[in-house]
């Protein structure tokens, strides 16, 4: 009798733990199944490390002389950009969906040099700040990305320009 | 008697066992398969390149191409090295996978005396403002550009009457490919 009852304990339990595998198989398979991990199937296009038709948009701005009596391309290597800030909001605003620029931040250089590096190189401007006038002390890079542009095409003095263009 | 009865839940218990383990491996790996055997979906990615290709035929440095009044809906593909060729599966050769439609317009709101370029399959865009997995990808972009400089010959300075004007190019791509992209 003794013997018959811890038999009818021990099924009970194996019977248990039958069923507690079997529920938490099925929730496992039914997570896997359901669209929670959608998401992690659709490749999204990244723009942090470039964005070819804002690169695009840059480099018409950059070019556009806007007291326009003659061509007159602008010298990258002199540093002398007149920022229209009406004009430059404009044409940036083309990406207002895309990007939450309130900031942009824009640099030139001779040579390929790390975002952080802020150093002079070749007499050109190191930074120029863009659309807002001043690097704010907050300014945190949130969001960013930049291209790498070889300019020969507008000259071979410029050959290694180096434009790299932050939004925050 | 005792010992057979040992022998004999032993017997149940190692069949048991086996039962669960089979249970537990076959979930393991159905679960797996599911998980894996989705495609990824990497047409948003495609519509993306097919974009930048299109603006990269169209424009170089800032300013639009030399001929681009020259690159029509009839050129264009071959124009820009573009094929929409597709493999031959799930019916895709009978419908046309993608769709790429491009408008010139001045920065100043004007109209452009250039046609808008428009190929592949133009039932796709009525799906772009819907919402849906199984659905195509639309891609939607607009770029600012200036018109281009030269006019050709030796004289490299010599600019072309155009090349103040300011031109925003809006690009839209579709690629539909489903099947292979969503299960």
């Amino acid at each position: 009798m003794f013997n018959k009852k811890a038999q009818v304990g021990e099924t009970i339990t194996w019977f248990v733990a039958t069923i507690i595998i079997i529920v938490i198989l099925a929730i496992a398979i039914f997570i896997v199944s359901s669209r929670i991990f959608e998401n992690d199937k659709v490749l999204k296009v990244e723009k942090i490390d470039s964005d070819l038709l804002v690169t695009k948009s840059l480099l018409g701005y950059l070019l556009t002389d806007k007291n326009y009596d003659g061509f007159k391309e602008i010298e990258l290597s002199e540093g002398v950009i007149d920022f229209d800030n009406a004009f430059f909001d404009s044409v940036f605003n083309l990406y207002k969906k895309e990007y939450s620029s309130n900031q942009v931040l824009f640099r030139i250089n001779s040579e390929y040099e790390k975002w952080e590096g802020y150093s002079k190189s070749a007499g050109l401007p190191n930074k120029i700040l863009l659309n807002r006038g001043g690097l704010p002390s907050n300014m945190r890079a949130t969001k960013f990305f930049y291209e790498s542009i070889n300019l020969k095409n507008i000259g071979d003095k410029k050959k290694n320009t180096i434009i790299e263009l932050m939004l925050n | 008697m005792k010992k057979w009865n040992k022998k004999g839940g032993d017997k149940v218990m190692t069949l048991y066992w086996f039962a669960i383990l089979f249970l537990v491996a076959g979930a393991i790996v159905y679960m797996t398969a599911l998980y894996y055997g989705k495609p990824y979906d990497i047409r948003e990615i495609e519509a993306n390149f097919l974009t930048n290709k299109v603006a990269d035929c169209l424009s170089e440095g800032g300013r639009l191409v030399d001929n681009w009044r020259d690159i029509k809906t009839e050129n264009f593909l071959q124009k820009c090295g573009l094929t929409f060729n597709v493999e031959d599966t799930e019916g895709w050769k009978a419908q046309e996978q993608y769709y790429v439609e491009v408008n010139f317009r001045k920065f100043d709101g004007s109209s452009v005396e250039k046609e808008s370029i428009i190929i592949g399959n133009k039932n796709l865009k009525d799906f772009c403002d819907k919402e849906g997995v199984n659905l195509p990808v639309c891609s939607e972009r607009e770029f600012y550009v200036l018109g281009p400089r030269n006019i050709g010959g030796e004289d490299k300075l010599k600019l072309d009457t155009d090349a103040n004007t300011q031109y925003i190019i809006k690009i839209k791509s579709i690629v539909r490919k489903t099947e292979k992209n969503v299960q």
